[in-house]
Order: C-alpha cells, then sequence, then structure tokens
C-alpha cells in the first residue's frame, strides 16, 4: 500500500471519537472514570449538534436525553436523535429543570453531564442536580475563562469551594492539550 | 414492555422538540436573507446558494439542501416545508419574485431587478416587523444589526455601548494595542453609517443618542412582534 492510501482521509478523521474534538473522550484518554457500562440512561446538557453524542449513543442502550436550547445546533441534534433510536431531544434552556423533568417521564437518570461554558455552570448543574438520585455519576466540563476572567488557578480553586457545597469530587483532570482552559470534574451528590 | 416504553419517551421528545423547534424560527431570517443578499450584490457575487441554502435550512430543516433541491422548490413556487418556519401568503410571494430574478444553478441572471426586490422587501418587513427600530435608522442598518448578532434574540439583549460600537471591532481593538501613545477610543461602529449620524455635527454624541434609543426600540419590536 503506498503512501498516499494509508492516509486517513478526512471524512474517515470526522467518524472517529477525537479528543481534541470531544471534552468527553479527552477526559477518557486523560484515565478520568467517565466510561459506560453499557445501559445507562444519560442526561447530556449542552449537547450542541450532537458530535460527542453520536459516539455515545453506541456505548449505552439506554436513552440519552440531549438538551440543547439554540434552534440552529437544536436542527443538527434532531436529525441525528431522528435517525438513533436512543436519542430524546430536548429543546430548553438547561436551567429549566421543570421543563427537564416533564421530559424524563421519571426515568431514572446513570449519567449527568453537563458541557455549556457559562459564568453559572456550577449553578446550573447543582440545579440540574435535583433530577438525579445520590448515586448518579456526574460529570463537569469546564471552561475556565467562561466562569471569569481571573487567573486559573483562583477560578479554579473558587469553582471548587461552590462545588463542594453540593458534590463530593471524586476526580478531577486539566484537559489541556486537547481543551485549552478546560478542567474536567468527576461528582457524586452529597 | 420496557422496549415500548423507551421508544415512546424518544418519540414524545422528538415530537414535542420538533413542534417547539419550529416555533422558535423566527421571521428575522428573510430580513437577514434580504440584507446579506444586498450585500452580495454590492460585491457582485453571483452565487447565491450558500445563501438561499441558509434560508431553505430553516424552511426544510429535515431537508438536505441542494442545488437541485432549491431550484426545484423555487420553479414550484413552494416555501413551505415539514417542522419549517411558517411564512405568511404576502412573504412566500416576496420570495417567488425574488426567485424570478434567479437562474437553474441558482446564480443571479438579472442583478438590477434582485437589487430592486431585496430593496423593496427589506423595507416592507422592517415596517412590518420592526416598526419601532425602523422609526430611526434606515432599513439596510437595520438589517445589519440583527445580521451582526445572527438574529433579534441574541440583539436584543444587547446594551447601547454595545450597539453603538458594534462593527468597529477593528478600531476598537488598534486603539487599544496603541492606547498608550494616543488616539481615542471609536465612538461609533455600524451606525455611524445612519443619515441622522451623517448630518449630526457631533457625531460622537449624536452615536450616544442614537444607540440608546436604538437598544430601547429593539427591546420594544422584539416583544412586541417576535416572542414567543
Ligand atoms: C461547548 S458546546 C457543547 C459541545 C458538545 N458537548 C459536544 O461535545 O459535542 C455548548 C453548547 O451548549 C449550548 N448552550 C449554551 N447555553 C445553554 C443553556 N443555557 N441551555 C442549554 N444549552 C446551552 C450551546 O448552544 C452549545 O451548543
Amino acid at each position: 500500500m503506498s503512501e498516499k492510501t494509508k492516509k486517513p482521509t478526512l471524512r474517515k478523521l470526522n467518524l472517529e471519537w477525537n479528543a481534541y474534538r470531544s471534552k468527553w473522550k479527552s477526559a477518557l484518554d486523560r484515565k478520568l472514570s467517565v466510561d459506560l457500562k453499557g445501559d445507562e440512561n444519560i442526561l447530556y446538557l449542552g449537547a450542541s449538534t450532537g458530535s460527542t453524542i453520536s459516539h455515545i449513543r453506541k456505548k449505552t442502550k439506554g436513552i440519552i436525553f440531549a438538551v440543547e436550547k439554540s434552534p440552529k445546533m437544536m436542527v443538527e441534534l434532531m436529525k441525528l436523535a431522528i435517525k438513533s433510536d436512543n436519542i430524546a431531544p430536548i429543546f430548553a434552556d438547561a436551567r429549566n429543570v421543570e421543563e427537564i423533568k416533564k421530559r424524563l417521564f421519571k426515568k431514572k437518570i446513570d449519567i449527568l453531564f453537563q458541557d455549556i461554558p457559562s459564568p453559572d455552570q456550577v449553578e446550573m448543574l447543582s440545579n440540574a442536580a435535583q433530577l438525579v438520585d445520590k448515586d448518579c455519576r456526574i460529570f463537569l466540563s469546564l471552561k475556565i475563562i467562561s466562569v471569569a476572567h481571573w487567573d486559573p488557578e483562583t477560578v479554579l480553586k473558587k469553582t471548587e469551594e461552590k462545588l463542594k457545597e453540593h458534590f463530593k469530587i471524586t476526580e478531577s483532570a486539566s484537559l489541556e492539550p486537547f481543551h485549552k482552559k478546560h478542567y474536567f470534574y468527576v461528582l457524586k451528590k452529597k | 414492555m420496557t422496549e415500548t416504553s423507551q421508544t415512546q419517551i424518544i418519540q414524545k421528545n422528538i415530537e414535542t422538540s420538533k413542534e417547539e423547534l419550529q416555533r422558535a424560527f423566527l421571521k428575522d431570517e428573510l430580513i437577514i436573507f434580504f440584507t446579506r443578499v444586498q450585500e452580495d450584490l454590492q460585491t457582485k457575487k453571483e452565487d447565491l446558494f450558500g445563501r438561499l441554502k441558509e434560508l431553505f435550512s430553516v424552511i426544510f430543516p429535515y431537508e438536505e439542501i441542494t442545488r437541485d433541491f432549491i431550484f426545484e422548490k423555487i420553479g414550484n413556487g413552494e416555501f413551505e416545508g415539514d417542522g419549517g418556519i411558517k411564512f405568511d401568503k404576502e412573504e412566500k410571494a416576496m420570495l417567488i419574485d425574488f426567485c424570478n430574478n434567479l437562474d437553474k444553478n441558482i446564480n443571479f441572471k438579472n442583478f438590477h431587478g434582485a437589487n430592486a426586490a431585496a430593496k423593496k422587501y427589506l423595507i416592507e418587513l422592517n415596517r412590518k416587523y420592526l416598526p419601532n427600530m425602523s422609526l430611526l435608522i434606515e432599513p439596510f442598518l437595520v438589517g445589519k444589526l440583527i445580521s451582526f448578532f445572527g438574529g433579534i434574540d441574541n440583539l436584543y439583549k444587547k446594551p447601547a455601548s454595545t450597539i453603538q460600537l458594534i462593527g468597529a471591532e477593528k478600531a476598537f481593538f488598534r486603539f487599544k494595542e496603541r492606547e498608550a501613545k494616543e488616539g481615542k477610543p471609536p465612538k461609533y461602529g455600524l451606525i455611524y453609517r445612519a443619515n441622522t449620524i451623517q448630518k449630526a455635527k457631533n457625531k460622537g454624541k449624536k452615536a450616544r443618542q442614537l444607540a440608546n434609543k436604538l437598544s430601547i426600540a429593539i427591546k420594544l419590536d422584539y416583544f412586541q412582534k417576535f416572542c414567543r
């Protein structure tokens, strides 16, 4: 086989689950315990066009409840949901816990994941945590510069103080070099 | 048993989201379209496929938009699709008329006709959906402001200071770089092109006043005409 034919095509690259494009994948590469057993129901906040979900969905037989508030992103997510069989798209603000609750139809959530860069990331997560039980695994992808423009250490320190009011931090890691100024937390409800 | 209920949960969520999404597509899409078309015409861009694709993706959100698809829909005068934005008769007629200026490759065949139509319909749409903003600045600038933020639901939240400076980012960063040495901060961005500012003696002051009025007008228009 010549050098040329061995090179992966662009299409191929897009199909692979890439740590540079997915925070979940980079957390996995960082050896955080974010892998799936195969039957989890997942509440995924900040689903965007579903590029991570398109990989996650193959790893579970459960439902992925995918919350996204931007119409343009949601259209793409809807298309993915229509051709899949385990994505439940929820067009809503992740802060709207009441609406999300209705859309879960009492399903027990095993993993809560949030990837929404915003100054109120932690508050959003602790509100959403009302929807899950104590044994739920909770993952947070934190974008440091979206929380505040202080130096990263201070942001992390303050964030962790706030997190500890509601959660136990079981693991954490920086997502560099895959995602600049991103930090990942694995949490449990207190 | 569990299998069906899982399927039902997914189906219900897909249906509900589809309905809600349909309602979330706002008519400012049409305003953005006719604004950007005018910019294309100014730069003598011939190919309108990309532009029409943006618009068609909210009319036919679940279809794959190709040149052939667009050409077929234009030919049928069909501007309504499953789960897509709902235009009224008037708006559909605007699109039909405008698209008469395109050939089957979705290129302009009649620049002059296209420009005249885009101008006319932008004015009409502004009157209909942005009556307060339209009193303050020209239709094209209204469209530019909305298109800059990718939609009125992003624009209406912005403070007057942002509205005053938007479009002046380059000038602003240039100023930042030289801050210590010389220069004044930029006083106006996009809205500088407005007639009222061009006529004013003290353009900085006028720009500030205009931005204040605009920020109120935008909120009024949004809540009166767009809010779901
Ligand atoms: C960083 S992207 C998520 C990328 C995605 N997790 C992936 O890996 O494919 C953040 C997304 O959150 C959405 N978003 C922002 N604020 C939101 C909110 N309040 N509620 C729900 N979604 C929100 C944005 O529209 C954006 O699509």
